[in-house]
């Protein structure tokens, strides 16, 4: 049997045709966004190191990885993500003052089979050096908000996190902080009490903890929180999320999130997840990094976001039905 | 309108049963004979299915909610949901079982452990620095050291009469496992009103059916 004749590998995206035209349209308006703010466009290649991926220890596993193993002797990836090639591009560039790259192209991560997932995803995201504090934020922030209505969806939520609030909670539970990222992680509201009785730390952190698992919603909910809060390090990230949305022009579909969950480890600052009604993944997603450029022996600030143009496409698709 | 996806069989009885002690209508479920889907005068529309696809269903946002088993969520790799609640209805927990001899008896290669969770068989050994073969079968897992053809195995004990019976006893306890309500993180932020009506309603009754 000829099954190569009619067969894809079930790795592979299926060929998108219908709404090409859609998906460009929306690219070239973020592009357009994108560059009116000042950000160069950058083509990055295609295959990485591994090392690069899994040495900085930033979170990423080998599991996720389309690897050989090159003429060298050395594993290589087929493109993970856009962040950490261009943290190295930039910690390799003269450049040490501001830098604005953007980029539109796919990244391949290995997912389950037969669970109507694919492996390859579109991504148009910017990354924007050594900008720090409030105004890089602010930044982004308003590019993110301008690229709405180019994607048409009708509900959009943009969820704020803090990672330097999340790291502080670990840090006040100490070595229990592994059980506490497991709970969050699942918003277990059953395992936080027994968390919280197991070990009492006291009854500020724990009223804390005990709301964390359904700690989300609108500014009201912020400055709820801002009032109970006795942590002066927790207080400072909250007040930077206000700082945020006290800064930002609209107001338009803002939430907040204190039990969000860093994905990646070099978050330090507000991290940022678009959800529209219409799609069962968020549509993007982002945030600070200060963590990611001390990595390659650079210290400098980073921030920046990405779309997932596949779940765009298929909310549009959904919405449109 | 929230959508809900309940594991078929026990599960669908036990959490059925808490939900309607809970305040809500449960009356068109307790009726209904061999429909897939239901909707309840509480908006609330109702697929059953298997445990995975229940998961399945979840994470590609056909269902804001599911009532699933521990078991399933500790086995198969997803990851896309949130776990809010513990129902502690469906109380079982997977162990190691083996016929007596097990315990002190001295292996001179990899022992042999049949599951139909090889996952759960797989990390629990791992985290005792111990490297097992996994064999897998679908059901009646105790015809492993029965027939022979693996030392022991990892399997749900609820009563521990069917080992019994084979003449196998738990070696060890690995975890426990109970019914959990799971969501899916956009629905959870799209319908937060909705999902935390009926878990503040879930938690009040929770806990009163240790019996159920």
């Amino acid at each position: 049997m000829e099954e190569f004749k009619y067969l894809i590998p079930e790795e592979s995206i299926d060929a998108i045709i219908t709404n090409v035209e859609k998906l460009r349209e929306i690219e070239n308006h973020l592009r357009h966004v994108f560059s009116n703010h000042g950000y160069n466009e950058v083509l990055m290649p295609s295959f990485e190191y591994v090392d690069l991926y899994t040495k900085l220890d930033c979170g990423f596993t080998v599991d996720k990885m389309f690897q050989y193993i090159n003429h060298e002797g050395k594993n290589v990836a087929m493109r993970l993500d856009f962040t950490i090639p261009l943290a190295r591009l930039y910690a390799n560039s003269a450049n040490v003052g501001e830098a604005r790259y953007s980029y539109f192209g796919k990244v391949y991560r290995k997912e389950t089979m037969h669970k109507g997932r694919s492996s390859e995803f579109f991504q148009g995201g910017v990354e924007l050096m050594n900008k720090p504090g409030l105004q890089g934020d602010k930044e982004v922030m308003t590019m993110i908000q301008e690229s709405l209505p180019g994607i048409s969806l009708k509900n959009i939520l943009l969820e704020l996190g803090s990672a330097k609030f999340y790291n502080r909670l670990l840090e006040l539970v100490g070595n229990q902080r592994n059980e506490l990222e497991d709970i969050l992680r699942l918003r277990d509201i059953s395992e936080m009490k027994r968390f919280v009785s197991k070990n009492d730390f006291g009854d500020s952190l724990n009223q804390l903890l005990l709301s964390l698992p359904t700690c989300f919603g609108n500014i009201d909910l912020l400055h709820q929180m801002m009032k109970t809060c006795q942590d002066s390090v927790l207080l400072g990230a909250l007040q930077e999320l206000n700082d945020l949305y006290e800064s930002l022009e609209s107001k338009e579909g803002i939430i907040f999130d204190l039990g969000m969950v860093p994905t990646m480890k070099y978050y330090t600052g507000f991290m940022i997840k678009g959800y529209s009604d219409q799609s069962a993944n968020p549509i993007l997603s982002g945030g600070r990094y200060d963590d990611l450029l001390p990595r390659f022996n650079v210290e400098k600030t980073a921030v920046g976001f990405c779309f997932h143009m596949n779940h765009i496409l298929k909310a549009i698709e959904k919405e449109g039905e | 309108m929230i959508k809900i996806a309940i594991t078929k069989g026990r599960i669908e009885k036990q959490v059925c049963k808490l939900l309607s002690e809970a305040g809500f209508d449960m009356e068109p479920i307790f009726n209904k004979n061999r429909e897939l889907l239901i909707e309840t005068k509480d908006g609330i529309s109702m697929i059953f299915g298997k445990p995975n696809d229940v998961v399945t269903f979840l994470e590609h946002g056909i269902v804001d909610i599911g009532f699933v088993g521990k078991d399933t969520l500790d086995d198969v790799d997803f990851e896309d949901y949130y776990e809010l609640l513990d129902l502690e209805i469906g109380k079982c927990y997977f162990a190691v079982a083996a016929y007596p001899e097990y315990r002190d008896k001295v292996f001179n290669r990899r022992k042999k452990i049949a599951s139909k969770y090889t996952n759960v068989a797989k990390k629990y050994f791992a985290s005792k620095q111990e490297d097992v073969e996994i064999i897998k079968l679908e059901g009646s897992v105790e015809l492993g050291p029965v027939t022979g053809i693996s030392d022991a195995i990892v399997d749900i004990v609820e009563t521990g009469s069917t080992l019994k019976a084979n003449g196998l006893e738990v070696i060890e306890k690995v975890s426990d496992i109970s019914t959990r309500m799971i969501v899916n993180k956009v629905a959870f932020k799209f319908k937060k009103d909705e999902i935390m009506n009926i878990v503040n309603q879930l938690e009040k009754v929770i806990g009163g059916n240790q019996n159920a």
